[in-house]
């Protein structure tokens, strides 16, 4: 009995899925295989050679009098078929024989060569489909660098092709950023976060007047030190007199809505007038403070605590 | 100055504690640091108009300016009519002709192998006395290699190679030390085998099936042709192993040969005075130490390789095989059990 | 087979085997050809080559009128007559060795010139004449020498190893000397025509130095300032020291008023 491994059964479907354009009669008979190889226990109930035929319809009988017909050896596809991962050795050395084939075309720098979105470390996993370790994706990955870094107006076409094979589909880079600004109707919206707070401020010109969730700022945080922090982008400009900010802040604690209130006010500020920016780094306003709680590891009481050692 | 060394020395946290934190002082004062006024981006006014002759000036700039490929051209032309000045240097020794253009197995000199250094051994005290009978004699120290056995020896293993390449064998050709690579891939390319410049994964060949049953393999006809129909019959089959296995560091690869012992495939290797010659069934006594000696070696394997090659090809157009190739009947057949799949034709025909 | 391990000699005989008692279904390619090419027998130990010494010479015998070409074969001695021995490789001894060996022994700088180890063809010794010390294709240096010393030991009647080594020699100066003459008048004519070579290794080596000096100057002020102020210090009121220094100084320059 032939033991469906699973090699056999991914080579299979490599094979259909590589000649999709042949006849008929290897999907059938693939077909037929798979159902002989899982009914193993109901083989006394084997349904008639009528039913398969009708099932699988015969192909044209292959004419082997034709000595180019005939098969007379079984060989590696690849020539680095022992390596254990022809494709991916195949890859890189169809790359470096381009790259050697054009190094003497003129390059760019570094920084000038058009931006490429590579395939990511898994996604090039599954193109090759096979466990290509990272440090030789890396090698590769130089490679390709290099063959972009050729002068953009004189790439040759081979070259192109290749490279486009290895790009992401999508293109990241391809979005642009766009500096957002004030509304028409004056207001400035930003958000901010803190540890596990998200606040949403709309800052507009006006008498200082301060809302949080709908409460004023003195409801919202009892302590003078938070509200010092929720607004310290106007105090430490002296705008305190000359906006009014609607916030709406969630999740989180106290400490964490004040501080992501700070951001979001320093981002929001930012937009007003833009020339603040040096001064607002400087009081720390608009630095985001990415710390996040450590998550908790077996083993451990906490995120890093061990349990108390106890003799016996 | 002696603290802070201190502390440089003792850990990094304490030196980052050196560093300024960040601004923090919103938390300690209530002053305001910095007076400014409101200020609101003035919009940009469009720019005056320019001297209109500027532009005429600037576009007849960029016309006389030639584009990239102009210039490459340009230089290449050059760089050309500056090579053919000067004298014409004959006879001398580029690295890249060994790779590009190895000799045949009927070029082999001596001095070839000379100039190539296949005869330097290793010192006399890291010898194994299995080599004697390759070894002509001690100079300062080292042994050397006795050239013309190298060169008898070269012969008769390009001798095998282009036997089996004739009788359709699959050759893997095995270089792992750095700098072999291209040699290893040029020479298999010639004889249409294998290369391995990377690691040999161990079980490659005892343990074929979990470690190459991924990889892809094809049923080609007489002429090298690949038959598409019978790509089904090769799933469920074991890897495919070689039947002639060339090592160019046979040191290095000692699991490699000892598979090939295991699975019974004829080696070829070239043994350096430290080697242990009854690894490889065809020894091959050089320098396995010299870049330009292994991929002289190499090339010349690739060579003999492609001789059988074309060989092998001339037969088949002729439709003859000088191998018994593989029956479409023998690709039906379960590869484990060599029994008729249960349900198919071909059962129904030996049950007939 | 106990440390020796057949395995790899006897791929056609297992093959072989394993067809007949039909563990494989179908003999490999390769056992027809492995048989028509067997292996060669590795485990066989051959005496090794026997290097002698030979020396060729040209001597004019009393009978005859020409010299007569005369070799004397001295034999390599084995360092011990064991059977254990018996198989060992010999050393390799050729007459240039020795002349080598006297040519760099006098000439230690010579190893210093830069040497082209690289070989392109093998056959470079085919071009070469050493019946003249200048050859084609080959830059002078010590090995020209040697060869040239064993050429006239080879083929000139009667030469003795001193007389070969002082011709060699001569001529080796001679054309070094023309050498350098060369270069140097190469030199002028390139900077007569508007060549600038810049400062030589010798003037960057003094240029090196001089800074370094310089540096050490400096240094050394500052270092006898502090051992003087320091001295002061030690001993005392800096007044008295000042006054020592003075009497010190005083005695100094009145040494050369001293009548001799």
């Amino acid at each position: 009995m032939a033991r469906p491994t699973p090699n056999g059964l991914a080579q299979a479907f490599q094979a259909l899925r590589l000649h999709s354009s042949t006849t008929s009669r290897p999907v059938t008979r693939c077909l037929a295989r798979q159902t002989r190889t899982y009914a193993t226990e109901v083989e006394g109930q084997q349904p008639s050679a009528l039913a398969t035929e009708e099932q699988a319809p015969a192909a044209p009988e292959i004419d082997f009098s034709n000595f180019s017909r005939r098969p007379a050896r079984i060989v590696p596809a690849s020539p680095s078929y022992f390596s254990g991962s022809p494709r991916f050795i195949d890859h890189v050395l169809k790359l470096e024989s381009l790259q050697a084939k054009y190094a003497s075309l003129p390059t760019v720098a570094a920084g000038d060569a058009p931006r490429m979105a590579w395939f990511k470390f898994a996604q090039f996993r599954d193109y090759v489909g096979e466990p290509v370790p990272m440090k030789k994706y890396k090698s590769l990955v130089k490679i390709l660098q290099r063959l972009n870094r050729i002068q953009p107006e004189m790439v040759p076409r081979e070259v192109k092709r290749t490279l486009k094979s290895f790009l992401r589909p999508g293109n990241p880079y391809a979005v642009q950023y766009v500096q957002r600004t004030v509304d028409e109707n004056g207001r400035a919206r930003a958000k901010g976060k803190r540890k596990e707070s998200i606040a949403v401020v709309q800052l507009v010109e006006g008498e200082g007047e301060v809302l949080v969730n709908g409460k004023s700022l003195v409801e919202a945080f009892q302590r003078v030190h938070d509200r010092e922090s929720a607004l310290w982008a106007l105090r430490s400009t002296q705008r305190l007199d000359k906006y009014n900010a609607w916030i709406t802040v969630r999740g989180g604690g106290v400490t964490g809505q004040a501080e992501a209130i700070t951001l979001a006010i320093g981002r929001a500020l930012l937009m007003h007038e833009p020339a603040l920016k040096p001064v607002l780094r400087k009081a720390g306003v608009i630095s985001v403070d990415a710390r996040r709680v450590e998550r908790k590891k077996p083993g451990h009481v906490k995120a890093r605590k061990m349990p108390t050692w106890v003799k016996r | 100055m002696i603290v802070r060394k201190l502390c440089m020395r003792q850990s990094r946290q304490l030196l980052a504690l050196n560093r300024r934190a960040p601004a923090y002082s919103r938390f300690l004062s209530t002053e305001t640091p910095v007076e400014t006024a409101v200020q609101t981006p003035a919009k940009e006014s469009p720019a005056p108009a320019e001297n209109p002759l500027h532009q005429v000036v600037q576009a007849s700039r960029e016309s006389r300016k030639l584009k990239p490929r102009q210039q490459w051209n340009e230089l290449e032309k050059r760089r050309h009519k500056f090579n053919t000045l000067g004298s014409a240097v004959q006879e001398s020794y580029d690295p890249e002709d060994i790779l590009r253009n190895p000799p045949k197995p009927s070029d082999i000199t001596l001095e070839m192998l000379l100039a190539a250094g296949t005869h330097m051994g290793h010192s006399t005290s890291r010898w194994n006395p299995q080599n004697s009978r390759y070894i002509f004699g001690i100079r300062e120290g080292v042994h050397i290699i006795s050239l013309d056995v190298t060169a008898a020896y070269l012969r008769r293993a390009a001798k095998v190679v282009e036997e089996v390449a004739a009788r359709g064998g699959i050759i893997l050709f095995a270089g792992t030390r750095k700098g072999q690579k291209r040699a290893v891939v040029h020479a298999a390319e010639l004889a249409k085998g294998y290369h391995i410049f990377e690691r040999w994964i161990p079980g490659s060949m005892t343990n074929g099936q979990q470690i190459l049953g991924h990889c892809e393999t094809k049923v080609v006809n007489a002429l090298d042709e690949e038959l598409p129909e019978f790509k089904v019959d090769l799933a469920d089959r074991p890897s495919v192993k070689p039947d002639l296995v060339i090592v160019l560091n046979p040191l290095e690869n000692v699991v490699l040969l000892h598979e090939c012992g295991l699975n019974n495939v004829p080696t070829i290797g070239i043994i350096d005075t430290d080697a242990d010659p009854t690894r490889v069934t065809y020894p091959i006594p050089a320098n396995d130490d010299t870049l330009r000696g292994t991929s002289l070696i190499a090339g010349i394997l690739g060579r003999a390789g492609e001789a059988g090659q074309k060989r092998r090809l001339e037969m088949a157009a002729e439709g003859k095989t000088d191998y018994e190739p593989i029956t479409a009947r023998q690709l039906r057949l379960d590869p484990l059990t060599g029994l008729p799949p249960p349900g198919s034709e071909l059962e129904k025909g030996q049950q007939a | 087979m106990g440390k020796i391990n057949l395995t790899a000699l006897r791929v056609r005989k297992t093959a072989l085997n394993q067809f007949a008692s039909g563990k494989i279904n179908k003999l490999p390619q390769w056992v027809d050809v492995v048989g028509e090419i067997p292996p060669s027998e590795t485990l066989i130990r051959t005496p090794p080559p026997q290097h002698q010494l030979v020396r060729q010479r040209m001597k004019t015998v009393a009978g005859s009128s020409k010299p007569q070409v005369v070799f004397e074969v001295q034999e390599n001695r084995r360092k011990s007559k064991k059977p254990s021995r018996l198989f060992q490789p010999l050393e390799l001894k050729y007459e240039e060795d020795e002349l080598r060996q006297d040519f760099f022994r006098d000439h230690p700088w010579e190893l210093a010139r830069p040497r082209v180890l690289l070989e392109s063809t093998g056959k470079d010794h085919e071009n070469y004449d050493w019946s003249r010390i200048k050859q084609p294709g080959k830059r002078l240096d010590g090995e020209s020498v040697v060869q040239r010393q064993l050429w006239l030991l080879n083929n000139e009647p009667d030469m003795t190893k001193s007389n070969a080594y002082d011709i060699a020699r001569r001529e080796f100066y001679r054309l070094r000397l023309q050498e350098d003459i060369e270069r140097r008048v190469a030199a002028e004519e390139a900077e007569a025509t508007g060549a600038n070579f810049g400062p030589s290794h010798l003037e960057i080596g003094m240029d090196l130095e001089n800074q370094q000096y310089e540096k050490w100057k400096v240094w050394a002020r500052t270092e006898a300032q502090l051992f003087e102020q320091r001295s002061a210090a030690l001993s005392g009121a800096p007044e008295i020291a000042l006054e020592q220094q003075s009497e010190k100084e005083e005695t100094f320059t009145e040494q050369p008023d001293v009548p001799v």
